[in-house]
């Protein structure tokens, strides 16, 4: 493929969406459903495709950048904005676009749209998130950022006859809005440092000196506000009311996706712009990225095994990998790097496929309830199945290979006090698939008498056009097959772990991505003999897995538990859940208490 | 420089940062989401401080040139006054949607108080 | 939490919050003395590279005119998040009356419904024309946009619900606004295929002063001000027919 073809292909992964979700929008009332899915799903085809096709010639040639409206850097000064896609951000946005994809495929057919709305929001959100990933200026970056909240908002409220979903939505918009006002606070204060808003430059400039105080305040402005989106402890309180009301497609793409994305903004942030400036203070960053790591897997995951709503467990288990994948990114490595990415994949599809089966329970049974589905699980064979599977592939059973605990052993090899990180992360993940094994059990077989107590709505609204479905139809029930089945193959291919570790190196070379952004040169980046191992760590992950189980069973019997521990653990966890109140009052005192400790731990700690 | 003279030279920004403070703490306490909507403009407003108090030259005219000031004479920064653009539109629209929001949580739960509203409290 | 614990956790997070940032905010440039080389770059070559004098303009529609696409659908996602919050539901009867006859005259004196009628003709043509000569005064596709928007506001004050349905069609407005977004798009995907780059300013230049100049600048701006006229006509529209939805449901 020609450097002019590629060069074509990354500014049209945006606009080709963004145009057709105009075209679609306004034929509400007279688009019949299988246009608005047609288009939907070849927007996500076309560009899985185009992507793919970067990946392939960035993995080859180096990074690529589009300078839009032709304005290429003059003397190193950059002028325009610039579309700098690199493997890692092709590669995740071919992510996307699969996951978008797979929820188009669950909305075929049965469920309930609005017309075209639906899918023209949901081609804007496709839209906004390729972008996010490829672009490589800092407040092109906010604008996707807010494009993505303004479409959530809309996407979480669907279901408008129930008021949940609209309070959901009401806390998922406050806390977003600030957070997008957080980021942008930062962003001018670095402006005004650097008079400079691309990646690349602003990287060189900043890194001439060491940080001072502003650099410091910019940054932990930016993570706090990027935090927020990403669900990571004390700013993810939205996120499990968000998910639990909103429709199930769009819980593929919250906890598949768009988590992570905000997580990759802050990794691309960092090692693009910060890290040359803040190379003394790597230590304490690190330091806070692996501590808030580990507090948010743990609370994640604790506050997943108490629920027994389906999809707020789900999206609890959400909030715990996003501690793990925060805690990976803090190892800041290339290993590290390497290992999130494959990990992100992994657990998106994953996930996906176990909302997509809660929402066919929903759909099938009208519930969501663990207590009320309980025994009902047998009659839809198939999708019980799959859940249960889907369950102890969030484990970490081998061939779906989500390798937390693996890549934080693995770099564990050169720093003893990380195998405690490892320790910490492999027990949330134990924790929160045995949530999700215990609830399918429940549900499927019936078995264990246990009452989860949790919050639970008192009626659900199915979210398909017929609120009393017989069977599932194969289009919702070949969501979750695709995605496992996608789980696998990653799991499996070497090629595809290869390429993510060169993808990796390449990422974590600030001089490596300026060069090629703001001269067009192109020289290797820096390599070292990395090889993700697979042997050992097999054992690891299939202990997890039984660790896993074994939680559950813990879980489906719990009268039999001796009343000492629930004493002990009862008012801790009580307290805890209290502060989930779901008033975003609430939410937005934590919030700025987080930005308060990151600040403060930045500027003054750091210094 | 006197001291005094010295400290107004970060009064706006210091202005910027109060309003994201105490936007926020409206809405901390807010009993109608009417109020906290504008509490959220009052936070998106100390982003506009801050980004035009960034970017203000003195002595230098508005970045729109004319017969008074052909182009080549001195002017303040048009970049951030893009960037404002952009941002105040993006505020008008997150309004529209916390409004249309509003108005069908008021039909399904008949209250706009924060405190009443509980999506999925444990 | 409670109003007492909730208040002083913001407090002190807050007080923690805004002595960092001052702190911080030592490093910035004091008021008043900004300077850069992005933003001298671009005030001595934009006039004569671009043949506009509003520099906003210029960078809004042509050196950052990517920003701008993304605005543009935010504001579309915004509207369509809107239609969509606001859709008529199967399950219940919802009714969508039309406002009666008697409504217009309640209250209200010829002058006041003359006075916006009046306004309307003024605000309409002040917003076409600050989005028609963006690049040569302050204004462009988004302020005249939504000065364009508000005439829709006066033709509610002064004529009622009535008039304003009767007189606005819903389904052309949110077309054009469509059709609007997606021109900005589509001619930023033309110049992709003409001369390589996404939203380069491909059109001829013209000269500066006139009235239509800049090449893409005028269009993008002319594209951006019927999204955003027609879109907040819309937004109007369908909020204040929610107005007459909730009267139905307290009588």
């Amino acid at each position: 493929m020609s450097a002019y073809a590629a060069n074509l292909l990354s500014p049209l992964c945006v606009a080709i969406p963004l145009m057709s979700a105009a075209v679609l929008a306004p034929f509400t009332k007279h688009c019949p459903r299988w246009v608005s899915s047609t288009v939907a799903a070849a927007n996500a085809l076309a560009v899985i495709a185009m992507c793919i096709a970067l990946v392939c010639y960035t993995s080859q040639h180096g990074p690529i950048v589009h300078w839009m409206g032709g304005w290429r850097p003059k003397h190193d000064l950059a002028i325009g904005i610039g579309f700098s896609v690199d493997t890692m951000g092709a590669g995740l946005a071919a992510f996307v676009a699969l996951l978008v994809f797979a929820a188009t495929l669950y909305t075929w057919t049965k469920f309930d749209l609005a017309g075209t709305l639906f899918h023209s929001l949901l081609l804007a959100f496709l839209g906004a998130m390729c972008g996010y990933a490829l672009t490589g200026d800092i407040f092109n970056m906010f604008v996707w950022f807010e494009l993505m909240t303004a479409a959530a908002i809309a996407l979480t409220a669907h279901k408008i006859e129930e008021a949940e979903s609209i309070e959901g939505a009401i806390n998922l918009a406050v806390t977003n809005t600030i957070a997008g006002f957080c980021v942008l606070l930062g962003i001018g204060l670095i402006y005004a440092r650097t008079d400079a808003l691309n990646f690349a430059q602003l990287g060189e400039i900043l890194a001439q000196r060491p940080a001072d105080a502003l650099v410091l305040a910019s940054f932990a402005l930016i993570v706090a506000g990027f935090f927020v989106k990403g669900a990571v402890a004390p700013f993810h309180f939205w996120l499990d009311d968000a998910h639990a009301v909103a429709p199930t497609p769009i819980c593929i793409l919250f906890s598949g996706i768009m988590v992570q994305l905000a997580l990759y903004g802050v990794a691309r942030v960092y090692w693009t712009v910060f890290s040359g400036a803040l190379s003394t203070q790597a230590h304490e960053i690190k330091a806070l990225f692996v501590g808030v790591g580990i507090a948010t897997a743990l609370i994640g995951a604790i506050m997943a095994y108490a629920q027994r709503h389906l999809k707020r467990l789900l999206a609890f288990s959400t909030v715990s990998h996003s501690g793990m994948f925060v805690a990976a990114l803090g190892l800041f490595s290339a290993a590290g790097i390497a290992g999130a990415a494959i990990f992100v994949v992994a657990h998106g599809l994953v996930k996906s496929a176990l909302f997509v089966c809660a929402g066919n329970y929903l759909n099938r049974f009208r519930s969501l309830d663990e207590n009320e589905l309980t025994g009902k699980g047998a009659n839809a064979p198939l999708n019980s199945a799959l859940y249960l599977i889907g369950g102890l592939a969030l484990a970490g059973m081998p061939p779906f290979a989500i390798s937390a605990a693996k890549v934080l052993y693995d770099a564990a090899m050169t720093d003893r006090a990380l195998l405690a990180v490892a320790g910490f992360m492999a027990l949330a993940s134990a924790i929160d698939a045995g949530a999700v094994l215990r609830s399918g059990l429940h549900v499927t077989f019936g078995i264990g008498k246990g009452q989860i107590t949790g919050y639970s709505p008192r009626e659900e609204a199915s979210e398909c056009d017929d609120p009393y479905l017989v069977r599932t139809p194969w289009t919702m029930l070949a969501a979750p097959v695709m995605l496992l089945a996608v789980a696998v193959w990653v799991g499996m291919s070497g090629t595809l772990w290869h390429g993510v570790e060169r993808a990796a190196y390449a990422f974590v070379d600030r001089q490596y991505y300026a060069a090629a952004v703001l001269s067009g040169m192109h020289r290797m980046p820096a390599q070292a003999p990395f090889v993700l191992r697979t042997a050992q760590d097999v054992g690891v992950n299939l202990s997890v897995t039984a660790a896993a189980i074994v939680l559950a069973l813990l879980g489906l019997f719990r009268r039999r538990f001796p009343q000492v521990l629930s004493s002990i653990f009862g008012p801790p966890l009580k307290q805890l859940r209290d502060l989930h109140s779901g008033i975003f009052t609430d939410y937005i005192a934590y919030m700025m208490f987080g930005i308060a400790a990151y600040t403060t731990y930045l500027v003054i700690a750091a210094r | 420089m006197t001291a005094l003279s010295q400290w107004t030279l970060f009064f706006p920004y210091a202005v910027a940062f109060w309003l994201f403070v105490v936007g926020c703490f409206g809405i901390t306490q807010s009993r109608n989401l009417i109020h906290t909507i504008l509490c959220l403009t009052v936070v998106q407003s100390s982003t506009y401080m801050l980004l035009m108090s960034v970017d203000f030259h003195a002595k230098s005219g508005a970045p729109i040139f004319g017969s008074t000031n052909p182009p080549g004479s001195p002017s303040v920064d048009p970049i951030l006054h893009a960037l404002t653009l952009t941002d105040i539109v993006v505020g008008a629209t997150v309004s529209a949607l916390m409004l249309a929001l509003t108005v069908q949580i008021h039909r399904r739960r008949g209250t706009i108080d924060p405190q009443r509203l509980r999506p999925m409290s444990d | 939490m409670n109003l007492r614990v909730r208040t002083w956790v913001y407090v002190t997070s807050a007080v923690v919050v805004f002595g960092v940032l001052l702190y911080a905010s030592g490093g910035l440039p004091p008021f008043g003395s900004f300077s850069g080389a992005y933003t001298d770059y671009i005030l001595r070559v934009a006039t004569v590279e671009r043949s506009v004098l509003n520099m906003p303009t210029a960078i809004n529609f042509d050196y950052r005119g990517f920003d701008t696409l993304g605005e543009e659908f935010i504001f579309f996602a915004s509207v369509s998040g809107v239609l969509l919050l606001f859709r008529a539901l199967k399950t219940k009867a919802v009714r969508y009356p039309e406002p009666m006859e008697s409504e217009r005259s309640r209250g209200q004196t010829g002058a006041i419904r003359l006075f916006p009628v009046g306004l309307l003709g003024f605000t309409a043509a002040l917003g076409m024309d600050l989005g028609a000569h963006g690049q040569l005064t302050p204004g462009g596709g988004f302020q005249g946009g939504a000065i364009f928007g508000s005439a829709i506001a006066c033709v509610y004050l002064g004529l009622g619900l009535l008039a304003l349905t009767k007189l606005t069609h819903r389904s052309t407005f949110d077309m054009l606004e469509a059709f609007g977004a997606f021109s900005f798009a589509a001619l930023g995907g033309a110049a992709l295929l003409i001369a390589g780059s996404f939203l380069q300013n491909v059109m001829p230049l013209g000269q500066t002063g006139a009235t239509v100049s800049g090449g893409t600048i005028y269009f993008l701006s002319c594209a951006v001000f019927v999204e955003i006229a027609c879109g907040f006509a819309v937004l109007m529209i369908v909020f204040l027919r929610q107005t007459r939805e909730t009267q139905e449901d307290e009588g």
